[in-house]
C-alpha cells in the first residue's frame, strides 16, 4: 500500500483518491484531520504557483500557424459540448463559466427552449436549453461534468447549460470552412461556419443570431 | 439662488445638477447625432424632451436667463419635429454653445448676471436660428461675442490666449468647458467642506449587486448554522457512547475481575469527558460567531436596502418657490399643501416621481386654477390650494395631486377630439367622462390654446404617463367641473421591500404580497367539497373557491401533502378564492426587482426576488392572479385563459413591423393590431433578418433608412437568402420621389407607402390586397 502512494503522492492525486476527497484510508489523515494540514498538498500547490508557462501555452492544441496572423484575423473561441456537437462560441460573449444550479420554472412559459431562471452570484439570469434551440442530439449522451455558461450581449446575461466544456482556442479565420450544406439551407441554421480542432469538428456559431434567438425565445 | 446657505439650496442645486448633467448630456448627444445622421423622429423627441426637462429644473431654481434660452431650443425642436425647421449646422452650434454654456453654468455655479451679454447674445443666435435666418454657410463667429464676456467672468482660471490670436474662429465650447472645470474644482472642494450630509452617486447596478452580496453574505451565515447543528449532534452521540461505556463498567464493576481493565475504562470515560467539554465550548463559540455573523449579514441587507430609501420631501423642496414664482408669475393666487413628507420613497422612483410632479403642478397652476376674480365669483377663496401628498397603501406608493381649480371641461376635451378627427363622432359622443381624460394621456395632445412657457406643449401628460409606467405604476385622473382636479399616482414599491409570504409552487418558491393576502389556513381533504365540478371550502359561514396554484400558473403538480391542502386565501369584492399551494414557508421582507424585462410580460408575475436563502422567488401580482381566478371559476376552464401563450392566436396571420423610430413602430403596431393582426416589432434590418429567420410571418412592414440594416437591404437579403423568399414585404418611407419607390420595388418590396400621405387605412389596405384578413 504505501508503495502506491508514494506515486500517488508524487502526482499530488492521493487527495482524491485515499485524501479527504476520496476514501481518507491515508494513514496520514488521522493525525492531520485534513488534507490541508499535510506537506504533500501544501508543495502541491507550490508546485503549481512555482510552475514556468510554456511560451506558446495558449496555442498548445490550438490551430497551428495562429502566430503568424495578425490579430484582427484571428478568432478566440472556448469550446464545449452540446449532445454529441462540438460548438465554439466567441470567448468575447462568455462571461462565467459556473456549477449548473436547478433553474426556478416562470408561469405560464412552457416553451421547450426555455429552462426558467437562475441566480448567479445574486444576479437572476434567463437559463435557455440550447440543446433544443440549436437541433443538437442531446438524449444519447450523459454528461459527467456539466458546466452554466453565461454568455451576454448589451441586454444582459444568458445562462445555458453545456454537457462538458473543453478549452479556450485561437483560429486563424482562414482556416475556418463553410459549414456543409445541408446546415447551410436548413432554416433556422445558427452555424457560419466550421473548423478542425482537436480533431474534432467544431461548429463556430453565428452569435448575433443567437442571441437573438435567445432573446426569443425568452419572450 | 447664488445665496445658496441652508442645507435645503444645497441639496437643490445638487439635485439640479444632477439633472442637468443628465439633460445637457441628452442634448449634446442628440446634437451630436443629429450632425452625424439624418434627423429621426425619435431623435428630435428626444432633444425636444430634455430642453422641456432642461427648462422644467432651472424654472424650478428660478434660473430665468436658462429658461429663455431652453424655451427657445424646445421650440426649434418643435419646429424641426413639424418639419417646419432643417436644423442645419450652425443652428447644431449655436445649440452646443447652449448647451455648453448651462454645462458650465451648472457645474461651476457662475455668475449669470456677469454674463447677462453672453446670455442676450445666445438668446438672439437663438431666435435667429428659430425663425430659420441662421445660414451653414455664412456662420457668424458667436465666439466674438461671447469671448469679451467669457473673459470678464470670475469663473476663469486663464484667459484664452491663444484665441485672440487664432487666425480661425475659436472653438467656444472648448474654452468655456476648460473654464467650467477649473471652477467646479474649487466649488467641489468648499462644497465638501460646507455640507452637512455628503452624497455621492452610485449606479443602480452597483446598489444591486451590493444586495445580491448582502443576501449572499445572509446565506453563508445559516451555512455556519448548519454546522453548528452537526456539532450539536456529534455531542448527542457522545452522550450515546458515554451511556455505553457507563454500561460495560457497570458490568465490570459487578464482575469484579480485571483492575487493569476498569482503570482503562476509566481513563477512556475522563478522556470522552473532556471531549465533550472541548465541543461544547466549540459549540458555544461557534454559536456567538453565527449569531454576530448573522446580525452583520441581516444588518447589511438591511442597510442596502433602506439605502435606496429617501423620504418625499427629497423632491419637495423645490416646489413651494415653483408654485409662488409660477403663480405669480401668472397672476394667480395659490397655496401649497404638503402631506406624507416623511414617507419613504425609493430613490429610482423617487426621480420619476419628480419630473412627473413637476408637470402636473404646472398644468395645475396653468390650466386648473382660476384667477383670483374668476374664483371669487364662483364663490371660492380667491387662495386657491395645490395638495400634494404621498403615502404607503396596500404595499404600493400613493402619490396624489389635487387642486381646487376649474376642473376639466368633459365636453369642450369632446368636442377637440372630434374636431382633430381622433374618434368618430358618434364614439367620441358615447365616451364616459373617464375615457375622455384618457386622451388628454395622448402624444401630442395638448387642449392649450396658446403655448407657454409653463406648459402646454402635450409633452406634458403623455411623458408622465410614460414616467410612471416605466416605474411600473399606472396614473389616474378625475376631475369636477368647477371642484378641481386630481391626479392619483399609484406606484409600486418596485426595488424597494414587500412583505411577502413564501410559499412553495411546483416545488420552487413564489411570493404574495402580505397586504393582498386575507388570510392563509389549512383544509382537511374530507372538509372540501365539490360544486359543478369546482371544488370549494367552507370557512367561518363563507364558501371559500378552491383553485390549484400550479394549475392557474400552468407550472409543473406541486409535491404537496396529500390529505391537507394549504391554502392562500384572497378576497374581491365578496368573492373569497383559495389559492392551493404545496406550502407556505414564511414571511419575509424581499428586496423587490422587476423581473428581467427579457421575459416580456408574464401574466400572474409583478416581479422577482431572491430570498433569505438565496433562491429566486418569484412575487405574484395578486391583482393579476384574482382575475385569472375569476375567469377560471366563471368559466371553468382553464385552459381556454387568453394568456396560456401564442396557442390561441394560432389562427391569426402574424406580421413584423420594422422601424428605428419608436413612435412610428407603435403607431404601425397599434393600426395593424386593431386590425386584427398578431404585430411583432423589431427596431432595425439586422434584428428583423434574424426574426424573419426565425419564425413564420406572413407580411413585413419595414421602415428604408435605419441603422445597421435599411430596409432596401433587408428586402434584398429575404429575396437572395433563405427559404422565404416569396414572404410578402411593404415599405413604409418618408421618400416618395419616383426614384426612391422605384428602388424599393426593385429591389422586391411587394408595396411601398409613403409616410407623407400616410394615413391609416393605406397600410391596412395594402396588407389587406396582399395576405387578406387577419384569420389564417
Amino acid at each position: 500500500m504505501s508503495g502506491d502512494n508514494s506515486t500517488l503522492k508524487a502526482s499530488g492525486e492521493c487527495r482524491n483518491v485515499i485524501g479527504i476527497w476520496g476514501d481518507r484510508s491515508c494513514s496520514e489523515l488521522r493525525a492531520l484531520d485534513h488534507c490541508h494540514n499535510c506537506p504533500v498538498y501544501t508543495s502541491l500547490g507550490r508546485r503549481v504557483l512555482d510552475q514556468v508557462l510554456e511560451l506558446d501555452y495558449h496555442n498548445r492544441d490550438d490551430d497551428k500557424d495562429t502566430e503568424a496572423v495578425a490579430p484582427d484575423q484571428r478568432l478566440s473561441l472556448l469550446v464545449l459540448r452540446i449532445g454529441s456537437d462540438w460548438l465554439g462560441f466567441d470567448t468575447a460573449r462568455i462571461r462565467e463559466i459556473v456549477v449548473p444550479t436547478e433553474p426556478h420554472p416562470v408561469p405560464h412559459r412552457l416553451k421547450p427552449g426555455f429552462r426558467g431562471l437562475v441566480t448567479v452570484r445574486g444576479h437572476i439570469h434567463p437559463c435557455v436549453d440550447l440543446g433544443v434551440l440549436l437541433g443538437c442530439d442531446s438524449a444519447q449522451t450523459i454528461s459527467a461534468s456539466p458546466r452554466m455558461v453565461l454568455i451576454s450581449d448589451d441586454s444582459g446575461c444568458f445562462a445555458f447549460v453545456a454537457d462538458e466544456v473543453d478549452n479556450l482556442y485561437v483560429v486563424a479565420k482562414s482556416h475556418i470552412t463553410a459549414p456543409p450544406i445541408s446546415i447551410r439551407d436548413a432554416t433556422p441554421s445558427y452555424i457560419t461556419g466550421m473548423v478542425r480542432l482537436a480533431e474534432r469538428d467544431t461548429a463556430i456559431l453565428d452569435e448575433e443570431f443567437l442571441l437573438h434567438a435567445l432573446k426569443d425565445v425568452c419572450q | 439662488m447664488t445665496d445658496s446657505s441652508g442645507f435645503g439650496d444645497d441639496m437643490m442645486l445638487e439635485m439640479f445638477r444632477e439633472e442637468a448633467e443628465m439633460q445637457l448630456g441628452e442634448l449634446s448627444d442628440g446634437l451630436i447625432a443629429l450632425e452625424t445622421s439624418d434627423s429621426s423622429d425619435e431623435l428630435l423627441e428626444r432633444l425636444m424632451r430634455a430642453a422641456h426637462s432642461m427648462k422644467g429644473a432651472a424654472r424650478i431654481m428660478g434660473i430665468d436667463p436658462i429658461v429663455k434660452l431652453t424655451h427657445v431650443a424646445e421650440d426649434i425642436f418643435v419646429a424641426a419635429q413639424r418639419a417646419e425647421l432643417v436644423l442645419n449646422p450652425a443652428i447644431i452650434d449655436v445649440l452646443l454653445e447652449m448647451t455648453d454654456f448651462i454645462k458650465a453654468f451648472s457645474e461651476g455655479g457662475a455668475d449669470l448676471e456677469a454674463q447677462s451679454e453672453t446670455v442676450s447674445s445666445l438668446h438672439e443666435q437663438l431666435s435667429k436660428a428659430r425663425a430659420g435666418e441662421l445660414q451653414s454657410e455664412s456662420t457668424p463667429p458667436p465666439a466674438a461675442a461671447v469671448e469679451p464676456e467669457v473673459q470678464n467672468t470670475a469663473v476663469i482660471t486663464e484667459p484664452p490666449e491663444d484665441s485672440a490670436n487664432s487666425p480661425e474662429t475659436p472653438p467656444v465650447a472648448e474654452t468655456l468647458e476648460a473654464s467650467s472645470e477649473g471652477a467646479s474644482r474649487t466649488t467641489t472642494t468648499e462644497q465638501r467642506t460646507k455640507g452637512d450630509v455628503k452624497s455621492i452617486r452610485i449606479t443602480a447596478d452597483a446598489v444591486e449587486r451590493l444586495a445580491g452580496l448582502a443576501g449572499e453574505a445572509s446565506v453563508e451565515s445559516s451555512r455556519v448554522e448548519s454546522i453548528a447543528d452537526d456539532l450539536t449532534e456529534l455531542r448527542v452521540m457522545q452522550r450515546e457512547l458515554r451511556k455505553s461505556l457507563g454500561g460495560i463498567r457497570d458490568i465490570i464493576d459487578k464482575q469484579a475481575t480485571n483492575p487493569q481493565l476498569d482503570a482503562l475504562l476509566q481513563a477512556a470515560l475522563q478522556q470522552l469527558d473532556v471531549c465533550s467539554q472541548a465541543i461544547a465550548d466549540h459549540e458555544e463559540r461557534l454559536d456567538g460567531f453565527t449569531r454576530r455573523f448573522g446580525s452583520m449579514a441581516n444588518r447589511f441587507s438591511r442597510e442596502v436596502v433602506t439605502g435606496r430609501m429617501l423620504p418625499f420631501s427629497t423632491i419637495l423642496r423645490g416646489y413651494p418657490r415653483l408654485v409662488r414664482d409660477l403663480s405669480k408669475d401668472l397672476g394667480k393666487r395659490c397655496r401649497l399643501v404638503l402631506r406624507g413628507e416623511d414617507t419613504m420613497i425609493d430613490r429610482e422612483i423617487l426621480d420619476r416621481l419628480d419630473s412627473a410632479l413637476n408637470h402636473i403642478a404646472r398644468n395645475a397652476l396653468d390650466h386648473g386654477i382660476e384667477a383670483p376674480d374668476h374664483r371669487a365669483a364662483a364663490g371660492k377663496p380667491e387662495e386657491a390650494t395645490l395638495t400634494m401628498e404621498a403615502f404607503h397603501q396596500g404595499g404600493r406608493l400613493r402619490v396624489q395631486i389635487s387642486d381646487d381649480g376649474q376642473g376639466i371641461d368633459v365636453e369642450s376635451l369632446r368636442k377637440t377630439i372630434i374636431d382633430r378627427g381622433l374618434e368618430q363622432e358618434a364614439i367620441a359622443k358615447a365616451l364616459s367622462q373617464q375615457e375622455i381624460f384618457e386622451f388628454l394621456f395622448l402624444p401630442g395632445f395638448s387642449t392649450a390654446r396658446q403655448i407657454t412657457e409653463i406648459s402646454g406643449r402635450g409633452v406634458g401628460l403623455d411623458a408622465v404617463r410614460s414616467m410612471v409606467q416605466d416605474a411600473g405604476g399606472s396614473i389616474s385622473l378625475s376631475s369636477e367641473r368647477g371642484i378641481g382636479t386630481r391626479f392619483d399616482l399609484e406606484l409600486p414599491l418596485t426595488r424597494s421591500v414587500l412583505r411577502v409570504l413564501t410559499v412553495m409552487i411546483g416545488g420552487h418558491m413564489y411570493a404574495i404580497e402580505v397586504a393582498r393576502i386575507e388570510y392563509a389556513t389549512t383544509v382537511a381533504l374530507e372538509n372540501i367539497n365539490t360544486l359543478e365540478s369546482r371544488a370549494y371550502f367552507e370557512h367561518e359561514g363563507r364558501r371559500v373557491a378552491l383553485i390549484d396554484a400550479s394549475e392557474i400558473l400552468e407550472l409543473q403538480d406541486g409535491t404537496g401533502d396529500g390529505q391537507i391542502l394549504s391554502v392562500v386565501v384572497f378576497k374581491d369584492d365578496d368573492r373569497y378564492y383559495g389559492l392551493v399551494v404545496d406550502r407556505y414557508l414564511n414571511e419575509q421582507r424581499l428586496l423587490v426587482r422587476p423581473l428581467d424585462h427579457r421575459l416580456g410580460d408574464v401574466p400572474d408575475v409583478a416581479a422577482m426576488s431572491t430570498s433569505e436563502d438565496g433562491s429566486i422567488v418569484l412575487i405574484l401580482d395578486a391583482d393579476e392572479l384574482q382575475r385569472s381566478m375569476d375567469s377560471l371559476i366563471v368559466s371553468g376552464r382553464l385552459r381556454s385563459r387568453h394568456h396560456s401563450g401564442d396557442r390561441s392566436q394560432d389562427s391569426l396571420k402574424r406580421l413584423l413591423v420594422v422601424d428605428d423610430s419608436l413612435t412610428v413602430r407603435e403607431a404601425e403596431r397599434q393600426l395593424l393590431e386593431n386590425a386584427g393582426y398578431q404585430v411583432d416589432v423589431a427596431v432595425d434590418g439586422l434584428e428583423a433578418w434574424s426574426a424573419v429567420r426565425l419564425s413564420d410571418y406572413d407580411l413585413v412592414v419595414t421602415d428604408v433608412d435605419m441603422p445597421r440594416m435599411t430596409g432596401i437591404e433587408l428586402v434584398k437579403r429575404v429575396r437572395a437568402e433563405g427559404p422565404k423568399r416569396d414572404l410578402p414585404m411593404i415599405i413604409v418611407s418618408y421618400k416618395d420621389r419616383d426614384e426612391d419607390r422605384l428602388l424599393g420595388l426593385e429591389a422586391g418590396a411587394n408595396h411601398y407607402v409613403s409616410k407623407s400621405s400616410f394615413s391609416d387605412s393605406d397600410l391596412v389596405d395594402a396588407v389587406y390586397e396582399l395576405i387578406g384578413g387577419p384569420q389564417r
